[in-house]
């Protein structure tokens, strides 16, 4: 057809650097660019905020401005109180995690590749999981005290539920042809378990670490607020019980911080461990 | 018949499997054969009739519930333990995390053979189905016949006495069937190893075996027993053989009402 060559120039050609010309000096520019919106957009709120505060006259006791929340949060760093406090919630969540991991696949898979034991563990984990684990917090301290070996514990058994649970769907869901061809090739039970069982549930693994970390904080945090003298849970307890409400601002941005830092290296390892997946 | 080696015996094998209610299922019913050793024994019926189950009661991941498995020396006819066996599977069964070498490798390391010298026969056994060069490749960069042929490598690498064949090429598609059936063909005719292969093409059962169960529907029993004695090497060119007519039209006629069931089907289908 002779038109056709006619119709294309019709389409609006735009080249990169076009529309960068174009687009230069006006407000389009910046609302097209999602980080500059969202950072924007916290920037202005933050802003609003803080003439808001100033406008009304705000008690502090109530709703400190940005400006004194990032002092506090400045002013508790550098005296040293919130480092300490940072790394003790910290060895606490990822202390009780490796632990509940490392015994979470090993149950897992035990659990997965027997059928009694399977029978045994359905009715524990059926009456366990679900009970939300704040509850026992009160048993916990009476049977060790509040110190480290009760922190361990509640960040273990938050995170251990889920990981139990993935790892045994992970294996259940191990393709049996691939059992078989480990035992033509002479592989011992142990061997399939290790060789082939684990590795295939490593996906499904992670996923069950993943949510069990979430549950970790949550409950570390809980046991801190309920009994600890150091770490997050208890400054931000404290800092409520003295009125510095600037201080309570300032552990809940390290909170959320946390968990976003948290949230990406995540999402780091869930891509590597998805290449581990069939095609 | 002199060959060294040890024959497997079927000596009246059955395999029933209990169901909930009423009788026992009756999967495989007095099974009488001998798979000699350096023979290639096709095993070949419709589908359910308990091939592979036969595959795997002969490596011993199923015990029958009737009738006995015999091992027996060729030279003396004492009986002998199970000699090492291998299996090449329909779906493959390659460890996807695995890369190419390693799944050949995988048997020699639970054998607890040093890195260097499994690393030497697992090249070897790629090379055998010309697969060097793809060593480090995982299997979902393979196609359909590539896997296969590691799967093959992953068996020989074990120098087994006896290979077993589970509808290898079940799973591919007809041009890469021909070819892998040749190749399989002129691999096993040069190594002479032992062989039970399952199948449902009455073509690879002629290209590769020496002596051909055809086996009825489910009970499986053993309908009849055919020797081929077409000359080897052989190749798609056999398939011109009279002989290779003549041994085809009675193993379609001993199959021909499973066979003509299975077209219906497909008609209804389409």
């Amino acid at each position: 057809m002779s038109d056709q060559p006619i119709a294309k120039p019709l389409a609006p050609v735009t080249t990169p650097r076009d529309r960068i010309v174009k687009a230069r000096g006006t407000r389009r520019s910046m609302l097209d660019d999602p980080r500059m919106l969202g950072w924007g957009s916290v920037a202005l709120v933050l802003i609003a905020w803080e003439l808001i505060a100033i406008l009304t006259g705000v008690n502090e006791l109530y709703l400190p401005r940005p400006t004194q929340i990032g002092i506090a949060l400045f002013d508790m760093f550098v005296n040293g109180r919130l480092v300490v406090d940072l790394a003790a919630t910290l060895a606490r969540v990822f202390g009780g995690f490796f632990i509940a991991l490392a015994v979470g696949v090993a149950l897992g898979i035990w659990i997965a590749a027997f059928a009694r034991v399977r029978a045994v563990a359905d009715m524990f984990i059926a009456a366990l999981y679900p009970l939300p684990k704040v509850t026992l917090i009160p048993l916990l301290i009476i049977w060790l005290g509040t110190g480290g070996p009760f922190m361990l514990t509640i960040s273990a058994l938050g995170a251990i539920f889920p990981i139990v649970i993935n790892t045994v769907l992970g294996v259940r869901q191990c393709d049996p042809g691939l059992v078989l061809a480990a035992r033509d090739l002479g592989a011992t039970q142990r061997q399939v378990m290790r060789l082939v069982l684990l590795p295939s549930a490593i996906p499904s693994i992670f996923a069950g670490a993943r949510l069990g970390l979430g549950v970790s904080i949550i409950l570390v945090v809980a046991a801190e607020m309920v009994v600890g003298k150091v770490g997050l849970g208890s400054r931000l307890y404290l800092a409520g019980q003295v009125l510095e409400t600037g201080q309570v601002f300032a552990v809940l941005i390290v909170l959320a911080t946390l968990g976003i830092i948290v949230t990406k290296i995540q999402d780091h390892i869930d891509n590597r461990v998805s290449r581990w997946r069939l095609a | 018949m002199d060959a060294p080696g040890v024959a497997i015996e079927f000596d009246g094998v059955g395999l029933a499997y209990a169901v909930q209610s009423g009788a026992p299922t009756i999967a495989l019913d007095d099974l009488r054969c001998r798979f000699a050793p350096g023979k290639v024994t096709a095993i070949i019926g419709p589908s359910g009739c308990g091939k592979s189950t036969m595959l795997q009661i002969a490596r011993g991941f199923l015990e029958p519930t009737h009738g006995h498995l015999r091992f027996v020396e060729m030279s003396g006819g004492k009986s002998a333990d199970r000699p090492a066996m291998s299996t090449v599977w329909q779906a493959f069964n390659l460890f996807p995390w695995l890369t190419v070498i390693e799944n050949v490798e995988f048997g020699l390391r639970l054998a607890g053979l040093p890195a260097a010298e499994r690393a030497a026969r697992a090249r070897r056994a790629l090379a055998a189905v010309d697969l060097l060069g793809f060593e480090d490749k995982v299997p979902r960069q393979l196609s359909g016949g590539m896997r296969q042929r590691v799967g093959l490598a992953r068996a020989l690498v074990m120098e087994p006495e006896v290979l077993l064949l589970d509808e290898p090429f079940g799973s591919l598609d007809a041009q890469t069937r021909l070819i892998l059936q040749e190749q399989l063909a002129a691999l096993v005719e040069k190594s002479g190893t032992t062989a039970i292969l399952v199948t449902h093409s009455i073509d690879e059962a002629l290209l590769l075996a020496d002596t051909i169960l055809v086996m009825t529907a489910r009970p499986g029993r053993i309908a009849a027993e055919l020797a081929v004695d077409l000359p080897r090497p052989r190749s798609m060119a056999t398939t011109h053989n009279p002989a290779y007519g003549v041994l085809f039209d009675r193993i379609y006629g001993l199959l021909r009402d499973e066979v003509m069931r299975a077209m219906v089907g497909e008609r209804a289908g389409a």
